[in-house]
């Protein structure tokens, strides 16, 4: 009604405006030839110019919308009470979980005193992605204000004609559950670090926790780490998809590769010869990672290596390292979350010219090779969806059609893979968490990693499947834990934690649909 | 678009003496009796649809945007001025109809118009409770707008279940709008400039009829340019005691009283053009002392007050108007020559000797330079540029199409419903309400000036010319400023910007070119002559 109003007036004023435009032509058209006064019939016509100077001087203002908005934007900064008013007065859309259900709402209005407040039910766990916690008015690597123009836009024409519409919801793929309880468990470890997980169907992230302060860029999306033993994965995938054969080899407790450079297992264990890629993945021998990259590269060459890492999401390179962002990292609808939240290239440097010990590092993930949780979790998401990686999201809209993925291994590879991670738990590197995921039909797999930073801590990583009652994978988590390794312990403890909880969320809210 | 063609002010009822009965319904229409008297059929269209906008625009703030913001003290009285103000404005037309006026119906109907389409949003601003607080009060007020906004658009738009997660419980009531109205008339203090402010809109139709009244007859006009010099000296030196004594910032008691003294210095300035135009039309003949020091005195002492308060936008208005009815009633295109050389040196002078003007100049063209934020410098910058960053605001929220009746916060603005009129218009209105406004405003303007053209004598010629000038230079000054094609000059715009002496100044200068009009047309009239059919005009017979 209201709306209907506003337009009814808008088309009266310009009816008027129109009757007086007609008017005005017919006037000026005869104006030369009407007897009377030359100087007044001149002067009107100069009434018309400056009419006409007007049409333009409003127009260029808002053609230069941008420039001014931007410039407004910078003197902002000594106060601005349109802005405040605006602010201040909004009622923005909600920001919705995976569920879509209001009471999960990630971000909505509580009345407080009388006043209507944001709330965030994440609060500090939700900071670093959603919004809010402390000093949520310097944070701007947030949906929150990366949205923003979507969450203000009206949610119905019907709002169109109110002073302060209220804001279309956004639906997000996270979950509230998952996302609380992933920052619960990475804040009890104290250390620095990202968990991600992330639907292997849909490419969708269900729970994202991270660490970080307002000025900081987000630690799961932007920081750098070396993976650490986790790479042994994408070493082992180019192993499998090269057709090379299973093969027996030693893990001794150390490997040289040059007369600096020396190679040991974590804690300098050995084993007995294993048949690789299992029999080193499972027990994370460093010395037949190396010994399977030095025969990789002399049977396949370097190239077999560039052109692998890059189809798997890497970006190999030789001489300058690659910068900037991967704006097509997301699928996304906003242009602002893409240019802001995208991260940096995960970047190896690899090719004719690295040295064998250089080799034997990247093997095992350390050396020149930069990567991200969220590249780690997209390479995981890949494995679990049968050797298909689709673009992450964090938009319900865009995980309900996902794009068409890219497929950067065989459907085989992936299932060994899948079956090896599996294998991890229950023998390997995180048995410790087995008896956490024994009791449930759900199960866990995955890799875990140690990355050794010169002069720091270790950092833990955790790179997994989380497969379902009826075997399939569903979700991929990964967790990264700075100065928090090693890979087995804490983060595969989170990870075990995130499967028991999506695992008891699922059947619950199978059997609420069940009856 | 009969209309358009239709030349009011014509009745033909055949030569006198030979009665001819002719039934009313095979007279052509515009023959039949009073037709001549009536305001033509699509300006009565144009004059209804703005009184639906008027009505409409009114019940949409105060249904729509009362409630949600809340009110300030006293916005009931505010509304029911408006209505005072509707009701006078539109008796204004029969009113007129029945002192048988018979000049342009577009001169007198346009102000209605442009009063009915403008009135809403100055309304809005009159009624908002940030707007009309100050100070301290103003940051309280902006808090509890907020509040209040925010909580009756959660109670409006939600749902149930999002209502009691929000609340918890049941939800607040919301309030009425007509209770809200109803309590927001409180008690306020009077003073004469706030009776001043508040009566003259509804007084201003009056002053134009009064004006109309004064001017009709011949006679007064006559006894007035005969006896110029007398109130020319009372009006001068009035205006030298108010501006040497009783002006603080520019303003007498928050009102600017000389704008009522403008119209007689235009009169005079006419009278004194008049009766020398053919001297002065001769540049050997102008050049004598006697009519240099009466140009002088007449033309130029005038705008000395406007300088020694520093009003350099009025002092344009004034200075513009009396120019241009140099040009108008000598006829000479070279004082059009020369007073734009005067005018190109003052504004080269004024914008290189005096701060305040090469500071608006600033604003006007390159209002954010790229100053270091944190700086001194920025900061005494951010204080000038702060007016003129929300006049953008309200023309960047506008859009196209506004944001409707009282919607948007161009109350944020300071001065909105006065130098910022147009950036007010424009967040409610758009670019094409905007554009709308200019075309009517332009429309009112030409049609004065077509008075003029149509007048046959210099004194009449000069005085409608000037008097739209009156109209018309604040009117340009403030709309172009506004969207920053020239600097903002501070004046403020007849009918459709805040401004009671303003507005009173201008319906009495419309009435008098009203009662010009209706002479001219008068004249016409019996001049008419009643030719046989087919028969060129001039072999006619004239009938007196």
């Amino acid at each position: 009604m209201s709306a209907l109003l506003g337009w009814l007036l808008r088309a009266i004023f310009v009816a008027l405006g129109v009757g007086a435009a007609i008017w005005l032509a017919r006037w000026a058209r005869e104006a030369g030839q009407r007897p009377g006064e030359r100087w007044p019939v001149r002067i009107g016509l100069g009434m018309l110019l400056l009419a006409g100077a007007y049409a333009i001087g409003h127009a260029r203002l808002l053609v230069k919308r941008p420039e001014l908005e931007a410039a407004r934007a910078r003197w902002a900064f000594y106060g601005d009470p349109r802005l405040t008013e605006e602010r201040r007065a909004e009622v923005r859309g909600w920001i919705l979980d995976c569920s879509g259900d209001p009471s999960d709402a990630l971000a909505l209005y509580r009345e407080r005193d009388g006043s209507m407040v944001r709330a965030y039910p994440l609060e500090e766990g939700g900071a670093n992605l959603i919004g809010g916690g402390e000093d949520a008015g310097e944070r701007d690597f947030t949906v929150e204000r990366l949205f923003a123009d979507r969450l203000r836009e009206p949610r119905s024409l019907a709002e169109l004609g109110e002073p302060h519409p209220a804001g279309k919801d956004l639906q997000l793929t996270l979950c509230l559950n998952a996302t609380a309880r992933a920052w619960e468990l990475l804040e009890n470890t104290g250390h620095p670090g990202a968990v991600i997980v992330q639907d292997v169907n849909t490419g969708a992230v269900v729970a994202y926790a991270a660490t970080g302060g307002p000025q900081q860029a987000p630690v799961g999306i932007q920081e750098y780490s070396p993976p650490g033993s986790v790479w042994k994965l994408a070493l082992s995938a180019l192993w499998w998809e090269a057709g090379l054969p299973e093969m027996v080899l030693t893990c001794p407790s150390e490997i040289r590769l040059s007369e600096r450079a020396l190679i040991e297992n974590a804690g300098r264990f050995s084993l007995p010869p294993v048949t690789v890629p299992e029999g080193m993945l499972i027990p994370s021998c460093n010395t037949t990672a190396v010994e399977m990259a030095l025969i990789m590269r002399e049977r396949l060459g370097e190239e077999a290596f560039v052109e692998a890492f890059r189809r798997f999401g890497f970006v190999p390179y030789t001489d300058n390292a690659p910068t900037g962002f991967q704006t097509d990292f997301w699928a996304t609808s906003s242009e602002e979350w893409a240019e802001r939240m995208s991260p940096p290239p995960a970047r190896i440097r690899i090719g004719p010219e690295t040295n064998r010990a250089e080799w034997g590092q990247l093997a095992i993930g350390q050396g020149p090779l930069d990567v991200t949780p969220i590249h780690i979790s997209r390479f995981m998401q890949a494995i679990g969806n049968d050797g298909v990686m689709l673009k992450p999201t964090i938009e319900a809209e865009q995980a309900a059609e996902p794009a068409g993925g890219e497929r950067i291994m065989s459907e085989t590879t992936a299932e060994r893979l899948q079956a090896v991670m599996l294998e991890i738990v229950d023998r390997g590197t995180a048995r410790s968490v087995r008896p956490r995921v024994e009791d449930l039909a759900w199960d866990l797999g995955g890799k875990t990693g140690t990355a050794q930073v010169r002069g720091e801590p270790d950092n833990g990583w955790f790179a997994g499947l989380i497969f379902g009652a009826d075997g399939d994978p569903r979700y991929s988590v990964t967790v990264f834990l700075e100065g928090g390794g090693p890979g087995g312990r804490q983060p595969a403890s989170i990870a075990a934690e995130l499967t028991r909880l999506l695992a008891a969320r699922t059947e619950s809210r199978a059997g609420e649909s069940a009856e | 678009m009969a209309f358009f063609k239709r030349r009011t002010g014509r009745k033909d009822d055949g030569l006198e003496g030979i009665r001819v009965r002719v039934q009313p319904h095979n007279r052509p229409r515009m023959r039949r009796p009073g037709s001549a008297l009536s305001m033509p059929r699509m300006l009565a269209w144009g004059v209804a649809l703005a009184t639906v906008f008027y009505i409409l625009a009114h019940y949409s703030i105060v249904a729509g945007v009362w409630p949600v913001h809340g009110t300030a003290p006293g916005a009931g009285a505010v509304l029911m001025r408006d209505v005072a103000a509707g009701v006078a404005w539109l008796l204004l037309l029969p009113v007129m109809k029945f002192l048988g006026y018979r000049g342009s119906w577009l001169l007198v109907a346009l102000p209605v118009i442009l009063f009915f389409v403008t009135r809403p949003s100055l309304f809005q601003l009159f009624s908002d409770p940030v707007y009309q607080a100050s100070g301290a009060e103003r940051t309280e007020a902006n808090e509890l707008k907020a509040e209040r906004s925010q909580l009756t658009t959660v109670i409006r738009a939600y749902d149930e279940e999002r209502q009691q997660i929000v609340f918890g419980g049941p939800p607040p009531a919301l309030p009425d709008p007509v209770e809200a109205a109803a309590s927001a008339t409180r008690e306020v203090g009077w003073s004469i400039g706030r009776m001043a402010s508040y009566f003259t809109v509804f007084l201003a139709p009056l002053a134009l009829l009064v004006g109309f009244l004064w001017a009709r007859r011949g006679g007064s006009l006559r006894s007035f340019r005969e006896h110029r010099v007398w109130p020319f000296a009372v009006t001068l030196a009035i205006f030298f005691v108010l501006a040497l004594f009783f002006t603080e910032l520019g303003k007498v008691g928050g009102t600017t009283p000389w704008e009522l003294l403008l119209p007689i210095f235009i009169m005079v300035w006419a009278a004194v053009l008049a009766d020398d135009a053919y001297n002065i039309a001769r540049p050997g003949e102008v050049m004598s002392v006697r009519r240099i020091g009466a140009m002088l005195v007449y033309g130029a002492l005038p705008v000395v007050p406007f300088l020694l308060i520093r009003e350099l936008g009025l002092s344009i208005v004034l200075a513009g108007s009396l120019a241009t009815m140099l040009l108008v009633g000598t006829r000479r295109g070279w004082w059009a020559g020369l007073m734009l050389v005067v005018w190109a040196v003052l504004v080269v002078v004024a914008f290189n000797v005096d701060e305040r003007s090469a500071t608006r100049l600033e604003l006007a063209y390159d209002p954010y330079p790229e100053l270091e934020i944190g700086t001194p410098a920025a900061e005494e910058w951010a204080a000038t540029l702060h007016q003129i960053k929300l006049f953008d605001a309200n023309i960047l929220d506008g859009g196209i199409f506004g944001e409707g009746a009282g919607r948007g916060h161009a109350g944020t603005a300071p001065n909105a419903a006065d130098d910022g009129y147009i950036t007010t218009i424009a967040a409610q209105w758009g670019l094409l309400g905007g554009l709308s406004l200019i075309l009517l405003y332009t429309a009112f303007l030409v049609q004065m000036l077509v008075v003029a053209a149509g007048e046959r004598g210099a004194f009449e010629r000069s005085l409608v010319t000037g008097l739209a000038m009156l109209i018309a230079i604040p009117f340009w000054l403030a709309t172009l400023g506004g969207v920053r094609v020239i600097p903002l000059t501070g004046v403020a715009a007849a009918f459709v910007a805040n401004g009671g002496a303003k507005l009173l100044a201008s319906a009495l200068a419309v009435g008098i070119v009203a009662a010009l009009s209706h002479r001219r047309a008068e004249a016409d009239r019996l001049n008419a002559p009643h030719a046989v059919p087919g028969a060129r005009s001039e072999s006619g017979v004239r009938i007196r």
